[in-house]
């Protein structure tokens, strides 16, 4: 009993100095960083000044690349939610060794490193890739289709690692639905649809919100699927981030855009949750 | 009239048999109850009525008209749930208001039905509330109106009581079986209480092993059950072997070992079953002290000793030792002078003696 009270007393503190070394600091950093000016012959300049966002802002490019991100990582987002809904309903009826098989599909993304999926994906799409070699030798297509490095072949691949986070978030809520509601429902008069619409998905909004907000914000944040998939046309905020710190050396440029990043996402995900929780206002005020 | 007819129905979950050829009808405005312990079918029973589950054989129909095959929403069919099943996300009206609005109620209508449902379970000023924010008694009476807003023709009520504490339980009894009067509705009710069974239940159904036992009043299966099963689920019984029956002079006595001649009821003729019981209800049984004995004349007067005493207040629990055999009474109070060792003698009279089967018969 003490002991336990011991360590809950621990845990805030830790959690605390945790957070503080490995989140708050580096972001302050970051922030410090995006503020100041790039020499070409010192490196960095620390000052304090604006000019950076104000390039930014003013960058058309930028804003290119920031709304391809944005609108990938929505529709990545609505991809991975009606894909989500038939696979946990499947993980959380099945049973036994073919509940654990979705989960190693599932999960296998996670374990493997992003790069080699995205290259296992090139095996698939490219030119000369297993599907276009399949339509060439069936003789559906005269000569290769461009599978890759557009922005679908983008979407397939964030669905593909992110999908995971999605199910997981609604499998769990749709765990938690008591079976009886459905059956309840239907004996009251409604058919499979009005109980998926008015009962099942009502009850699973806190996964979808949970997995929406995972997948939108990893997505936004994606580097190698859009770096591989994409290829150097079709570039992410991330690509750009990674093209002025590595390629450039300009730190603090790249400090700005991965601050405009940060806001970007921020302010969707904020307004996701607003809208999220004025419409349960709304139902509930009815 | 019969009004629900379950006929011959048989339901397998891959090997094991759920319910085996059960047949049973409701009357109109008839209250009937299937009771059981877990595991006898009684809710797969109530599953292949609500739609629930496709049974593999058998028919169910409802005024003449058969609904095997129908979808559960396409029954007309109000269910009360043993979790009561009150959607957490939807107000105490839009609980009520659900089925109405399947069912594309004009606004002015829904709302008046909605209301005189609430006012019907005497909640109508909780309308607005969350079934999170209601009491167990309370989400009970809220799931009670939702199923009987849409005005079905047949309500299935499913173990109502098992989720509510004791007290609450027999309160909730007396509410809803006021509640069910006022409706005349043919009712089905699953339970494993066979107090509950009696208590609401025109007629009980006894299950077990997903077949239909029997089927009768709460007096006709309590005084007279047609098995040892039915006798011993419906209440505490004492349970003595037969070894030989005769008639004599229209007398029926029956040969229990250490007892001797027991005179019982004639044994209704039923077929391939001989009885192999005598069962005698603890309450039946009456007792004998030496400063008040029974009268000579009784059939059944056997002398003994009492061997233990449990007071519980509305009665008296005592275990008399006759013959070597221990044999259990409930008496409403305490013969004076009694205690235990003191010697007692047990009477009853002849139609208390039920003859019964063996338990597979």
């Amino acid at each position: 009993m003490i002991n336990t009270l011991k360590s809950k007393g621990l845990f805030a503190p830790v959690a605390a100095i945790f957070m503080l070394v490995s989140f708050a600091l580096p972001v302050v950093y970051l922030v410090a960083m995006s503020l100041s000016q790039y020499s070409p012959t010192e490196g960095v300049v620390w000052t304090v000044s604006f000019a950076n966002y104000r390039d930014t802002i003013s960058d058309l490019f930028f804003w290119e690349v920031g709304w391809r991100t944005l609108r990938l990582s929505m529709i990545t987002t609505l991809a991975c939610l009606v894909l989500a809904f038939p696979v946990s309903h499947y993980l959380v009826t099945a049973r036994g060794w073919r509940q654990l098989l979705v989960f190693i599909i599932l999960l296998m993304p996670l374990v493997t490193s992003v790069t080699v999926m995205s290259y296992g994906w090139l095996i698939l799409l490219g030119n000369r890739g297993v599907i276009n070699s399949l339509l060439l030798g069936v003789g559906i297509l005269g000569s290769p289709v461009n599978l890759m490095h557009n922005e679908p072949a983008i979407v397939i691949g964030l669905v593909h690692i992110f999908l995971v986070f999605m199910v997981i978030s609604i499998a769990g809520s749709l765990q938690s639905i008591n079976p009886s509601f459905p059956l309840a429902a239907r004996s009251l008069g409604a058919g499979p649809v009005s109980v998926f619409l008015r009962i099942t998905l009502p009850l699973c909004m806190p996964g979808i919100r949970a997995g929406a907000l995972l997948v939108f914000a990893s997505s936004m944040s994606a580097y190698a699927i859009p770096g591989v998939l994409g290829g150097p046309r079709y570039k992410f905020i991330s690509t750009l981030v990674y093209q002025q710190a590595i390629s450039l050396f300009n730190w603090p440029v790249s400090a700005a855009y991965a601050v405009m990043l940060l806001i970007i996402t921020a302010v969707f995900v904020v307004i996701a949750l607003l809208v999220g929780k004025f419409a349960g206002l709304y139902r509930r005020s009815r | 009239m019969t009004y629900l007819r379950v006929d011959q129905l048989i339901h397998r979950y891959g090997e094991a048999i759920a319910i085996e050829n059960v047949s049973f009808t409701v009357e109109a405005g008839e209250r009937l109850c299937l009771l059981g312990p877990s595991g006898c079918g009684k809710t797969t029973t109530l599953q292949a009525i609500a739609g629930f589950i496709a049974p593999q054989s058998g028919r169910i129909s409802i005024a003449g008209n058969e609904i095997i095959g129908l979808p559960p929403e396409e029954r007309n069919i109000g269910i009360m749930f043993q979790n009561y099943a009150l959607f957490p996300h939807m107000t105490v009206f839009e609980n009520v208001a659900f089925g109405l609005r399947m069912r594309r109620t004009p606004r002015a209508e829904l709302e008046t039905r909605v209301r005189e449902a609430l006012k019907v379970v005497r909640l109508e000023h909780k309308a607005s509330r969350m079934p999170s924010q209601l009491s167990g008694g309370e989400q009970q009476r809220i799931a009670f109106a939702r199923a009987i807003v849409i005005r079905p023709r047949l309500l299935l009520l499913d173990e109502p009581f098992s989720n509510l504490d004791a007290r609450l339980r027999l309160t909730m009894r007396h509410e809803l079986l006021e509640l069910l009067e006022g409706l005349e509705i043919a009712t089905l009710m699953v339970t494993h209480d066979q107090e509950e069974a009696m208590a609401v239940g025109d007629r009980i159904a006894v299950m077990h092993a997903g077949k239909i036992r029997q089927i009768g009043t709460p007096q006709e299966l309590y005084q007279r059950p047609n098995s040892r099963f039915v006798g011993e689920f419906l209440g505490d019984s004492n349970l003595f072997p037969v070894t030989n029956i005769r008639s004599e002079a229209g007398v029926t006595k029956a040969a229990v070992e250490g007892l001797g001649d027991v005179t019982a009821l004639p044994v209704e003729s039923v077929p391939h079953v001989t009885p192999r019981h005598l069962l005698l209800r603890p309450e039946r049984i009456k007792l004998g002290t030496a400063a008040e004995p029974v009268s000579p004349d009784q059939p059944n007067r056997f002398e003994g000793a009492v061997e233990h005493i449990t007071f519980l207040g509305p009665r008296v629990e005592l275990r008399i030792g006759v013959a070597g055999r221990a044999i259990q009474v409930f008496s409403d109070e305490l013969p004076a002078g009694l205690k235990t060792g003191s010697p007692v003698q047990v009477v009853w009279p002849a139609e208390a003696s039920i003859l019964i089967g063996d338990s597979d018969d």
